[in-house]
């Protein structure tokens, strides 16, 4: 009779009490008696990191060359992760910036460097396209980030950037308070002037220039330059003439950045 | 039999199972003695029949608490413990197991048999089984075979057992 009752007991727990029951049963079981069960299970943590296993010295070797590489490998990635922190630092103050929340930054490398134009690394695969805006990319304050020129080809892979100071480049763009657009022409020589400003404004040494926001490719005025010196056109006296320069210095540039609009695919 | 101190006998060998039992493992992970098939054996055959087969369902059910064949699953080694021990409890009314030799045999002996039939029930019921059936069936028990015999003494002393506690070492016989 004992023995029926004992399996009785034994078959309803198997058979009919529910897993979870018999889950919690087993968890109450470990956390009344966590204490000496975690002492055993330190003891035998303790044991499993004091055994000595002896290793062939072949064996030996070929772990200890493939922990080198790991390390070099970790090292490697640690550079590469740290170099990418940096550039999501700067695209996050990029993106920050009012007015370009609808513009997607794309960080270039400057490849090769040439007389008022850039070759960049980076094209049509990252949605690089002609006519977008280019800005340098230095490591000081956003607000210091200056229109340098606009892409004028796209490859796969790269793309070429025209510079504001190239003889063919004209950039729409407006001087200081003013809200007239005016058209800012290459000169090449790392400068670029105004022409036909009308006598009636006036226009000030180190009065900014600004690009002007055009549809799809700019949505608020980012500064080129600044204006050198305005003089009368010696041909036509009733209209200045504005002698800009960059705002940055192009020619130590390494980096720069690709103002992508957000819908652009 | 004293239950007070079978409660607590057990109670420190499930612990001892579950935790410090694993420091002492051979050849291979999960090749262990298991302390509770030790205690079954041996109430199945000192302790009356009766005692014994409430103490095979009572090892059973700590053993399912604290080393559960499959997790959330109680009940198979219960049920496998109390088969098994209430059958040797009742042959050991007609069979002496005094030897050591014999001892270990009936240890490994009842170790296949319990760890197979519980693994055939929770197969019943669990949806997946992990199992190392050579370390179950085979070299668990041969490990609790060979330091089983020797474990009865304190067992027998802790429980108060005539003839078998220390006092009475001389009366084992190793053939």
């Amino acid at each position: 009779m004992l023995f029926a009752w004992g399996m009785l007991v034994g078959l309803t727990f198997l058979f009919l009490v529910p897993r979870e029951a018999a889950g919690r049963l087993q968890m109450t079981y470990a956390r009344v008696f966590h204490w000496p069960l975690a002492l055993g299970n330190g003891m035998v943590r303790v044991q499993a990191t004091t055994q000595v296993r002896n290793v062939n010295p072949r064996e030996h070797e070929a772990v200890l060359q493939a922990n080198q590489q790991l390390r070099t490998q970790s090292l490697n990635l640690q550079a590469q992760l740290q170099e990418a922190y940096g550039r999501i630092e700067k695209l996050t103050k990029l993106r920050a910036q009012p007015g370009l929340e609808q513009m997607q930054p794309i960080p270039a490398r400057v490849i090769m460097p040439m007389q008022d134009e850039l070759t960049i690394n980076q094209g049509q695969d990252r949605g690089v396209a002609v006519g977008q805006y280019v800005l340098s990319f230095t490591d000081t304050l956003l607000d210091h980030q200056c229109v340098i020129g606009v892409v004028s080809d796209v490859s796969a892979r790269g793309a070429r950037v025209r510079l504001i100071t190239d003889a063919s480049s004209h950039i729409p763009v407006t001087v200081g308070s003013f809200t007239v657009p005016w058209v800012l022409d290459g000169r090449g020589e790392g400068g670029g002037r105004i022409a036909n400003v009308p006598d009636t404004y006036t226009i000030r040494a180190r009065d900014a220039v600004y690009a002007q926001p055009r549809q799809g490719f700019l949505d608020v005025p980012v500064v080129v330059g600044e204006v050198v010196r305005s003089r009368r056109d010696p041909d036509r006296p009733i209209v200045q003439e504005i002698t800009v320069r960059p705002m940055c210095d192009i020619a130590a540039l390494g980096e720069v950045v690709v103002l992508r609009p957000v819908s652009t695919p | 039999m004293r239950w007070f101190r079978f409660a607590v006998l057990v109670l420190v060998a499930s612990l001892l199972q579950t935790g410090l039992v694993r420091v002492i493992e051979i050849l291979r992970p999960g090749v262990k003695p298991d302390l509770l098939l030790i205690l079954l054996v041996f109430f199945a055959l000192h302790a009356s029949s009766r005692e014994a087969i409430v103490a095979s369902f009572a090892i059973g059910f700590a053993a399912d608490l604290s080393n559960p064949v499959v997790s959330r699953l109680m009940g198979p080694r219960m049920v496998s413990f109390g088969l098994f021990g209430a059958l040797l409890a009742d042959l050991n009314s007609t069979l002496s197991v005094r030897r050591l030799l014999y001892q270990a045999v009936t240890i490994f002996l009842m170790g296949f048999l319990t760890a197979g039939l519980s693994w055939l029930l929770a197969f019943l019921r669990a949806d997946r089984l992990s199992v190392n059936l050579a370390a179950a069936l085979f070299w668990q028990p041969l490990y609790s075979a060979v330091i089983g015999p020797f474990l009865f003494l304190p067992f027998g002393w802790w429980m108060r057992m005539p003839g078998r506690g220390p006092g009475r070492l001389r009366r084992f016989r190793w053939r």
